[in-house]
């Protein structure tokens, strides 16, 4: 491989740690967020709730969420 | 009113004071009105760039103190009587944000361009330049460290109301781009996500000048480079300088191996 192949991955490697980790303070906002929403619909396994988030090829935000529920909660019909 | 553009890299000694004077010169010669501010207070040198020291009165410090009117301050350049250059050489707590921003203001009805040489960093003095423009030319190289800071830069310009932000690659060495040894401008553009607007290449030219404090020579690939950001500006041209003619061809292969 060539230096500027190298030199690009390298750089594009660095931006992604450094964009990802200025997002550490949002994602942790994020999870317990979601906790809350998903919370009203199942029964979640708390440890199971994963939020990451990555810089895709373009600079935009590709968000991955997963998260294992034991049971989906009632929801209570309203009118 | 004047344009108000501020040239900043976050990365110091990537070649920004060089290229705010060389532009303001650019944009001077082809006929407009040009103001150089030095924003890295207390750590000036676009004076020393321009070969003015010796003609500094005054600075922005003494205008916000009242010793002085703008246009004392102004040193008018010798030989280019449309470009003045304002120098700052007071500690960098002896200029407020809204005297600096006062003092812009002032100026942008006076000049077409003002052009603010921010200072390396991204700390009080960053904020305090880019508050005041309209638009940011980021200076980079095209080595990892730059590029970085360049797009930490990036980031925090984004929250200014700016109508462009923009990358000037500069020191870019076309023989070892055609190598494939180092990253060539168009890959510095696509890591940043920015318009690039400016490839200026290295060029010893660069070291005679600032050595003995005068302009780059106007046949300078240097020069020329710039040429071409100046004629962005104004016109909105889009043509790059190709830092790696000079080492295609027969002859281009001779400068290749005497590098």
């Amino acid at each position: 491989m060539r230096n500027a192949a190298v030199g690009i991955e390298r750089i594009k490697k660095v931006l992604l740690q450094d964009k990802t980790g200025a997002q550490e303070d949002v994602i942790a906002v994020l999870r317990s967020d979601l906790y809350d929403v998903l919370d009203s619909y199942f029964e979640v396994d708390p440890q199971s709730l994963r939020a990451e988030v990555a810089v895709d090829s373009f600079g935009g935000y590709e968000v991955k969420i997963s998260a294992r529920a034991f049971r989906v909660r009632k929801v209570g019909h309203t009118g | 009113m004047g344009r108000c553009i501020v040239v900043t890299s976050g990365k110091g000694g990537v070649g920004k004071s060089t290229i705010t004077a060389t532009l303001g010169v650019a944009l001077a010669e082809a006929g407009a009105k040009v103001a150089l501010v030095d924003a890295d207070v207390g750590l000036n040198n676009l004076d020393l760039v321009l070969g003015v020291e010796s003609a500094v009165a005054y600075d922005v410090s003494d205008v916000e103190k009242g010793r002085c009117r703008l246009t004392e301050a102004l040193v008018v350049h010798p030989f280019i009587e449309n470009l003045s250059l304002l120098s700052s050489r007071a500690l960098a707590s002896g200029v407020s944000q809204r005297a600096f921003a006062a003092v812009i203001s002032a100026l942008r009805r006076g000049f077409d361009y003002i052009l603010i040489d921010c200072p390396a960093g991204i700390d009080e003095g960053f904020h305090r330049a880019v508050s005041c423009a309209d638009e940011a030319l980021i200076v980079t190289t095209p080595v990892p460290a730059s590029v970085r800071d360049a797009d930490k830069v990036s980031d925090l310009l984004s929250a200014y109301r700016l109508r462009r932000v923009e990358v000037i690659v500069n020191r870019v060495r076309g023989d070892l781009v055609l190598k494939g040894e180092v990253l060539g401008v168009g890959d510095v553009g696509s890591v940043l996500r920015l318009p690039v607007v400016g490839s200026v290449p290295e060029d010893d030219e660069v070291l005679r000048s600032a050595t003995v404090g005068k302009i780059t020579d106007r046949e300078s690939r240097h020069y020329r480079a710039i040429c071409l950001i100046a004629s962005h500006i104004m016109l909105g041209t889009s043509s790059l300088y190709d830092c790696t003619a000079k080492y295609r061809g027969i002859l281009g292969l001779f400068r290749k191996r005497a590098r």
